[in-house]
């Protein structure tokens, strides 16, 4: 009663004193309890998606090391003189190390590129690593063969390039090879190697040798 | 006096607010923790990412030192001679492009060869226009250089400056 003959009277400063008065807080105590609430579920929310996050992460950093410990091995096999090098063969599951993805990594390399990817309740998470050396994701008689069929010699030191295909339309033509990417089975081994690919200068008595490193299975 | 007075206050005006206050803690406490753990991941991942960086740099500088066509007249010597042939703007263009062929686009780097006492020095880059600023991740290999013809050898460091791949 009291309360509404305040009400009636109210000018600002009475209202003011009238709420401060008011000892039942019970506008403070919703206030509180609905800001509580709130921030309750957004704190909740935040956890989840950083426990979320994290393992996310996790498989990201692992396939992040899965892809350059590949692109490591392709680029040592570049990185070593061609009279040195023999065939190098990789594994990918070599002693269990990628156990948490089970045989469920994708692996694929292009001229390029290595991109290893994995898959996980409809999720993809996947790493990409750039290669330093040139790269053909062919075997040697495949390379060979292409070469026979656009130049009409396999650029071996017996059958160089003719110099009048000239060295850009070579390198072209292995630069549109690499550009075909190809899926790796990760449970068979990897086959890399370096090869040399000749061809005739302009004067025809020297031959000038071009470096690619091939991967395949 | 108002010390005093909010001490003894018993009408529990702050009373509701205490449960504010103390989200409110939790809340900046949780945006801290979240902030330094955020943190915390990109230095690290700039860290390794700047380690793989330097890994490929210190490949690419192991096989520059070996690369046959820039060999003086011992395995274990860099002719300056050749040198001169392929810095920019390169004498010798068919030597020049020899060197970068079996390097894949995304190697992005120059080779910047000196002596020690700084009297000589050159600059192996794959364009002659090319930027030499950015995120660069250096590697060095102490080398022998050559120097003309009468086999003058002096210390010197290859150095190959890779420019920070802008896809990964």
């Amino acid at each position: 009663m009291k309360i509404k003959l305040c009400l009636q009277k109210s000018t600002p400063r009475k209202y003011l004193f009238h709420f401060i008065a008011d000892d039942r807080a019970w506008i403070d105590l919703l206030l509180s309890k609905v800001a509580l609430i709130f921030v309750s579920i957004i704190i909740l929310a935040a956890l989840y998606h950083l426990a979320a996050d994290a393992g996310r992460m996790n498989h990201d950093r692992q396939l992040d090391l899965i892809a350059q410990d590949f692109c490591s091995a392709i680029n040592s096999a570049g990185k070593s003189s061609y009279e040195t090098a023999g065939g190098n063969i990789y594994f990918f599951d070599a002693y269990n190390k990628y156990g948490n993805f089970g045989s469920g990594i994708n692996a694929s390399v292009s001229g390029e590129y290595v991109s290893v990817s994995f898959e996980e309740n409809g999720r993809r998470y996947g790493s990409v690593k750039p290669l330093m050396y040139k790269t053909l994701p062919l075997s040697e008689d495949e390379v060979r063969g292409e070469l026979m069929g656009a130049f009409s010699a396999n650029g071996n030191i017996s059958q160089p390039i003719p110099a009048f295909y000239g060295y850009t339309a070579v390198t072209e033509f292995l630069a549109a090879l690499g550009t075909k990417e190809e899926n790796l089975n990760t449970s068979m081994e990897v086959h890399i190697e370096k090869t040399l690919i000749y061809i005739h200068n302009l004067n025809g008595t020297e031959v000038k040798e071009l470096e690619y490193i091939l991967v395949h299975q | 006096m108002s010390t005093s007075l909010f001490i003894s206050d018993e009408k529990a005006f702050m009373e509701p607010h205490n449960d504010i206050i103390s989200t409110a803690m939790i809340v900046i406490g949780f945006v801290i923790f979240a902030a330094i753990l955020s943190k915390t991941y990109l230095t690290y991942d700039d860290n390794s990412l700047s380690l793989e960086n330097y890994r490929q740099a210190a490949l690419i500088a192991n096989d520059v030192v070996g690369y046959p066509a820039i060999q003086g007249s011992r395995q274990d010597l860099i002719s300056a001679y050749a040198l001169d042939s392929i810095t920019m703007p390169a004498a010798d263009r068919e030597m020049h492009s020899d060197f970068f062929q079996r390097f894949s686009s995304n190697a992005d780097f120059f080779v910047d060869v000196r002596t020690d006492d700084g009297s000589h020095a050159w600059i192996i880059d794959r364009y002659e226009a090319s930027s030499h600023d950015g995120d660069i991740i250096a590697a060095s290999v102490p080398v022998v250089i050559e120097l003309g013809n009468n086999a003058r050898c002096v210390p010197g460091t290859v150095t190959v400056r890779l420019r920070k791949n802008k896809w990964i």
